[in-house]
């Protein structure tokens, strides 16, 4: 499935069919807490899905995403690619309205992670996307500044700063808010 | 006082289970706790523990010969559902068939690197048929039992994983592979092995992406769907889907 969602909206049977692969995803997610695979491609799956179709992220955040992506993140695992498909799950969803009462607990989620996988340069890319997409929403702002995301993006900046993706993102996550 | 041996079963059977895929040393892993004390022997005979075999690292898929890979598959007492070797340079189409049969759990099988293994030779060992036409006129059959479409699916696996990606698929769409992969989703909807193997299958079709149709992905798609919606306790199907 995630394979074939890379060719967008033309590689899937249209926004419908994509809204009925949610709760599947979802469910799998749920029956298989543990297994590595059905978390990463799971949550790249709904990644995806998400960025076909603005209409897309609404209901899998309002399907309960969120906390599968948390638990996802929350796994103590020596590999990084469940991590790195947990946080863009996370940055997919973070702005949608189901998502935002959550904020506090994915910033939260997110930067623990952070402080575990700070040496990985794609973990590191990833959560400056995500903790940048709640850093210049007005409505996450605060609670992001709160939780400390802002000095710990621009330490990600410093560690990383012959990574020209990872400083790319940093800059970005820290840019103005978003009216 | 050894107390790794006086571990009770099922708390060094938890701890082993970590040592498992996708960790990619799991077999030598194994072997070597298996060595430490009788205790940690007897706990990884659990066949569970061999489902998934992955020989991908030196120096031992290089030492694999034929009666090692038959001990380390038989270790699974016949569950196994994953085997993936790579860079096996003693192992051949011959001792390779020998270990695949009799495997009715097996929905997944890659080979890499293994100057003595076929494709054709591997495909054939699994279903009687050496190449696209034939593994694809044998999945269309409709009398075919389920054992046999899951052999079929692996067997077009097997050959789409071929070295010349673009030449494979171009036989495979000759030989109509995506219709009768979609149409064996569909007839073996209640089989989980026949999902989970004809899903590794179509991911390997699609996997090709420069040379695919897009027009030929939103059926997979489907497919793909159909299958997490008919098996969702089954971690193979759910795996291979997504």
């Amino acid at each position: 499935m995630s394979n074939v969602c890379c060719f967008g909206l033309e590689g899937t049977p249209g926004v419908p069919a994509l809204l009925d692969a949610i709760q599947p995803v979802l469910a799998a997610l749920r029956a298989f807490p543990t297994d590595l695979d059905v978390q990463e491609y799971g949550s790249k799956s709904l990644v995806k899905m998400c960025g076909m179709d603005a209409s897309v992220s609404e209901p899998v955040a309002a399907a309960g995403a969120m906390r599968f992506f948390i638990k996802a993140l929350n796994l103590v695992i020596t590999d990084d690619s469940t991590p790195v498909a947990a946080v863009d799950a996370i940055g997919a969803i973070a702005l949608s309205a189901a998502a935002l009462p959550q904020s506090t607990t994915s910033i939260d989620a997110v930067l623990r992670a952070l402080r575990r996988y700070e040496e990985e340069s794609e973990f590191a890319e990833a959560a400056c996307k995500t903790l940048g997409a709640y850093l210049r929403c007005a409505a996450t702002r605060d609670r992001a500044q709160r939780a400390g995301a802002d000095y710990a993006v621009r330490t990600v900046a410093q560690t990383h700063s012959d990574d020209a993706k990872v400083k790319k993102a940093a800059e970005d996550a820290l840019k103005p808010p978003q009216a | 006082m050894d107390y790794a041996s006086t571990l009770p079963l099922e708390v060094l059977l938890k701890i082993f289970r970590g040592l498992t895929p996708p960790n990619w040393e799991s077999v030598r892993d194994l072997c070597a706790a298996a060595c430490v004390c009788p205790s940690w022997r007897e706990a990884a005979k659990e066949p569970s523990l061999w489902r998934e075999l992955f020989v991908d690292e030196a120096p031992l898929n290089a030492r694999l010969t034929g009666p090692r890979l038959r001990n380390l598959v038989a270790r699974s007492r016949n569950t196994l559902s994953w085997l993936s070797l790579n860079g096996c340079s003693l192992v051949n189409d011959a001792v390779l068939s020998r270990a695949v049969q009799q495997q009715p759990y097996l929905v997944y099988v890659y080979v890499k690197d293994c100057a003595l293994v076929t494709r054709p030779g591997l495909a054939y060992a699994l279903c009687d048929a050496e190449d696209f036409q034939g593994v694809v006129e044998l999945l269309s059959d409709p009398r075919q039992s389920d054992a046999d479409a899951q052999r079929c699916c692996l067997a077009l696996r097997t050959l789409l994983s071929a070295e010349d990606e673009e030449a494979a698929l171009a036989e495979a769409q000759a030989a109509g592979t995506l219709d009768a992969l979609l149409h064996c989703v569909v007839l073996h909807a209640a089989h989980a092995r026949v999902q989970a193997a004809c899903c590794w299958a179509l991911l390997q079709y699609v996997h090709h992406s420069l040379t695919t149709e897009v027009a030929s992905y939103p059926p997979v798609f489907q497919a793909a769907v159909a299958a997490l919606k008919a098996h969702p306790l089954d971690v193979n199907v759910q795996g291979a889907a997504l």
